[in-house]
């Protein structure tokens, strides 16, 4: 147990490295910087419109005001900070550290291969842009709806937060680890990324078979559905039940397909 | 004629590079099909629960042609030659094109042309299937003469956007590293033209600024012709309009390329 939380801490060290590290390297070309701010705000525009179509035609949509709607997708622009600014970039690299064999200096440290593998690089432009509109977003959104501060709604839509990022950390990670099959997968992080684009709307406007299929068998729904389910208290009880599965089921595929793509990693280095 | 062969030559090249990523296109269609199927079935969900039967002058079958058309338009305007400009002038090789017999805007011109045509074939395709489907399924045909104008206005909006892109491509004289800044304004572009929703949804003020401005003639309008809520005159005034912007967007781009080739550096061996 001791060491455990002695790993679990040094990791956490070593990931505050990490965002230090890409922050300075971000700051280091200023132009970027501010280039890939412009970049992410113009998406945060395409976002923004969604929520303006909803305002402006005043329509309940099966059942959810425009307010709710609106901390749906506050919910989903705060998510996409974590997945545009967290795990994208590293995602999209992988392919190329394995096909490159750069992974033969990872092998030899001491920390966990797939944590330096999936989590080194961070863009924290993208980070503060999406984080802090979405938080806008909810907050406004939160106050307008009256829904109480008190720790259950705010700790349980922290806690939904937390499993919602683990959800997309593993489920867009699942297919780039096919790259230590094949040798070029960059077709398949093309379609799974725009995949993600699923939860600009809240899943309340597609059928109840894509539903089921988004929940379950897909599960990008949980993605930014059941933080604001949660605290709207529209969130069924196997809803409930399946996010407290989901999170474990899905590291565990993610640790089980790693490992066993790792058998198949040959190094191409001299 | 062989002032003429040269910028052929580019052509075929164009077209020959488009011809070499065709999964790529392909791909890149299939992410393009994804905001047409969220919007489908969003504004379902919004004509379902409003009472009017018009939304934002739209009736539901007019808003779902509008969104596959938008996707379908949008990547057919869409450039993406801006990155290659900024290569080139970061890189130096634009000093080529200094000593060259050839200039470089017809150069990129006849390049893009050819780099459009292989995409263009497919996205036509599909249109006429999305369109023979409309008429199939709800009776919505329309007259021959507004696919003329909508083939012609395509067209334009393709020149248009082209010209719009090269005059923004000139920043890169500039900004050596601006890829990101590429693709914000591309994305905005995109917004503005109606390439994500039609203009009405944001209102009466932001339609009266956006008529004062060149991109919605290189989506929203060839749209507009197609589906009939512009009538024969508003056509041939759009048309006017077209081709007043390709001709203000070409004197732009010549003053900013002539004033940002003044500050080119060479670089490289």
């Amino acid at each position: 147990m001791y060491n455990l939380v002695r790993e679990i801490k040094k990791h956490i060290v070593i990931y505050a490295l990490f965002l230090k590290n890409s922050l300075i390297a971000q700051m280091e070309y200023r132009f970027n910087f501010i280039g890939n701010m412009s970049m992410e705000v113009g998406y945060l525009f395409v976002k923004l419109s969604y929520v303006i179509v909803v305002y402006r035609s005043g329509v309940s949509i099966n059942g959810l005001s425009p307010d709710e709607i609106l901390l749906f997708i506050g919910t989903f622009v705060t998510l996409t900070a974590a997945y545009a600014g967290l795990f994208m970039l590293n995602n999209f690299r992988l392919r190329s550290k394995i096909r490159d064999g750069d992974l033969d200096l990872l092998l030899t440290k001491p920390v966990s291969l797939q944590f330096m593998a999936t989590l080194r690089q961070a863009d924290l432009t993208l980070f503060t842009v999406d984080a802090v509109a979405g938080l806008v977003m909810v907050a406004i959104a939160w106050g307008r709806l009256g829904i109480p501060v008190n720790l259950i709604t705010v700790g349980g839509y922290g806690g939904f937060l937390i499993i919602s990022t683990v959800v997309s950390y593993s489920l867009f990670l699942l297919p780039q680890i096919l790259s230590f099959w094949l040798v070029n997968t960059s077709a398949i992080a093309e379609v799974t990324d725009s995949f993600w684009d699923f939860n600009n709307m809240p899943m309340d406007i597609y059928n109840r078979w894509i539903q089921q299929i988004g929940v379950f068998v897909l599960p990008i729904f949980v993605i930014s559905n059941f933080p604001p389910m949660f605290v709207l208290h529209k969130m069924p009880s196997i809803y409930l039940a399946w996010s407290a599965l989901i999170p474990l089921i899905l590291l565990l595929a993610v640790r089980l397909l790693w490992k066993q793509g790792l058998k198949n990693y040959s190094s191409a280095s001299s | 004629m062989r002032w003429l062969s040269k910028y052929t030559k580019a052509f075929e090249l164009g077209f020959q590079t488009a011809l070499e990523y065709r999964a790529n296109f392909l791909l890149s269609l299939i992410s393009a099909a994804y905001p047409i199927f969220i919007q489908t079935f969003m504004w379902t969900a919004i004509y379902q629960n409003s009472t009017e039967s018009v939304v934002y002058g739209y009736t539901y079958r007019q808003m779902l042609a509008y969104t596959f058309l938008a996707g379908l338009v949008a990547r057919i305007v869409r450039t993406g030659f801006e990155y290659e400009i900024m290569d080139d002038i970061k890189n130096g090789r634009f000093s080529t094109f200094l000593v060259k017999p050839q200039g470089y805007f017809p150069y990129r011109l006849c390049s893009f042309f050819g780099q459009k045509l292989p995409g263009l074939v497919m996205i036509l395709g599909i249109m006429v299937i999305v369109l023979l489907s409309l008429t199939a399924f709800w009776g919505v045909a329309p007259q021959f003469y507004q696919v003329v104008a909508f083939l012609v206005t395509l067209a334009l909006a393709v020149i248009l956007n082209f010209l719009i892109f090269y005059c923004f491509s000139s920043v890169a004289f500039w900004i050596i590293e601006i890829g990101f800044l590429f693709e914000g304004i591309r994305i905005v572009t995109i917004l503005l033209s109606g390439g994500i929703f039609p203009l009405e949804v944001f209102g009466t003020r932001f339609l009266q600024v956006m008529n004062l401005l060149p991109f919605q003639y290189t989506v929203s309008y060839p749209i507009n012709v197609l589906n009939g809520k512009i009538d024969a005159a508003g056509i041939a005034q759009g048309m006017l309009v077209q081709c007043f912007w390709i001709a203000a967007c070409w004197l732009l781009a010549s003053v900013l390329w002539r004033w940002g080739s003044g500050r080119y550096v060479a670089v490289g061996g």
